[in-house]
């Protein structure tokens, strides 16, 4: 089903929670991994997902269509994300700024960690990044999200997010040299 | 190759060759069939958040509730007492059997300012009949001191006297004249006093004393 018949089902009563399940299935994916990159560990992944999903069921009837729905999705899952970060912020007294170790630790604690490829050391390597670069990286990078609908998730000009992707990708090719 | 995944592929091999060389796939596991199950179990959630609480509690019901509980408290240790005095008359129901006349209470209550104005049942209030206790013991008390200042002197003079040597004595008594002289003025004192005395007594009670004491005043008093 299309975005548009999905949601013109939500609209029905009688039909409601099945189209939900059928937004949920078909975008679950992408939103996970959009927050498991931000969060690492699953569990506070699945928690920060099943928030964003509660909020989406509760904001669907109002959902304006003037963006693609995915791009709606992904714009609850970045700020359900940011709110977990800054809650873990304050309940680890700033541990969670992405210069600090404890997101390094929390990749190195990952089940099959090793340092010695190359994938666990771009992980390593992208969560030395600040929280708004690390998510333009990501969007960038993993989903290859357009510009355009990257400003509409993340609420910022094109521009800037051009900039901060330059600089990520950047930062990351250093600490790969370097590591 | 999609157009945005030529873009970007692009874009990065222009900014770093080093990063566009990396592998794309995240190296993060997740649980056997997480993804299969997800949707159902977040329904699940937007069911349970939506449904409203199933109870519903009378109205000051907490508020209420430490003061209930206590009183149950209190009702058990009685019957608990009770029973390990007389487990028998722990069993008997503990209502009293007599019988009040219908409307007895409300009545009364009706009739209760009515008592007051008549003056029946005059009502005095405790806070008065405490104040008078408490100001009929404020005079016991201060008598009581009044007259313990009084005894003091000739208790602390007495005390005194008994840890003095003769010697000492005697030589306190020079100091404050002679012996005669101190015996006039304490005759003289009592002379005074007994004055007082006698205006208090009648003619024929005079003359009786003066007649016991071997003087006589020719039963005149003096002023």
């Amino acid at each position: 089903m299309t975005d548009k018949e999905l949601l013109q089902a939500f609209a029905q009563p009688h039909s409601r929670e099945k189209a939900f399940t059928a937004i949920m299935q078909k975008y679950q994916e992408k939103m996970y991994w959009h927050i498991r990159r931000m969060v690492v560990n699953h569990d506070d992944a699945n928690d920060v997902l099943q928030n964003a999903f509660i909020k989406a069921w509760r904001g669907l009837d109002n959902f304006r269509e003037d963006s693609q729905l995915y791009t709606w999705l992904y714009r609850i899952a970045t700020n359900e994300t940011l709110t977990f970060l800054e809650r873990e912020k304050k309940h680890t007294h700033g541990q969670f700024d992405g210069d600090d170790e404890s997101l390094t630790n929390r990749v190195k604690a990952q089940e099959g960690f090793d340092v010695q490829r190359l994938e666990w050391k771009l992980q390593l390597a992208i969560q030395q990044l600040p929280e708004k670069q690390r998510l333009v990286f990501n969007l960038r990078y993993y989903d290859e999200m357009p510009y355009e609908e990257m400003s509409r998730v993340l609420e910022t000009s094109e521009g800037a997010l051009k900039a901060s992707y330059h600089h990520a990708v950047k930062k990351i090719e250093s600490f790969m040299l370097q590591h | 190759m999609e157009p945005n995944q030529n873009i970007s592929s692009n874009e990065i091999q222009a900014l770093s060759s080093t990063v566009a060389g990396l592998p794309h796939d995240m190296p993060y596991q997740i649980p056997h069939d997480y993804f299969n199950t997800l949707a159902q179990r977040t329904m699940l959630q937007v069911r349970l958040q939506a449904t409203p609480p199933a109870y519903e509690i009378p109205q000051a019901y907490f508020e209420q509730l430490p003061n209930n509980v206590l009183q149950q408290l209190r009702k058990a240790a009685v019957k608990e007492e009770l029973a390990s005095i007389s487990p028998y008359l722990a069993q008997l129901p503990n209502t009293t059997p007599l019988q009040v006349p219908t409307n007895y209470f409300e009545q009364l209550q009706a009739k209760a300012p009515e008592l007051n104005r008549a003056g029946q049942g005059k009502l005095i209030t405790m806070q008065r009949i405490r104040t008078l206790y408490m100001a009929a013991a404020a005079a016991v008390v201060a008598s009581l001191v009044t007259i313990g200042l009084q005894l003091q002197p000739m208790y602390g003079h007495q005390q005194t006297a008994n840890t003095l040597s003769d010697n000492e004595i005697v030589q306190f008594l020079d100091a404050q004249g002679s012996v005669a002289n101190i015996a006039a003025s304490a005759v003289d004192e009592y002379s005074s006093s007994d004055d007082n005395f006698f205006e208090l007594l009648t003619d024929e009670e005079l003359e009786q004393y003066l007649t016991v004491n071997g003087t006589s005043t020719g039963g005149s008093k003096k002023s």
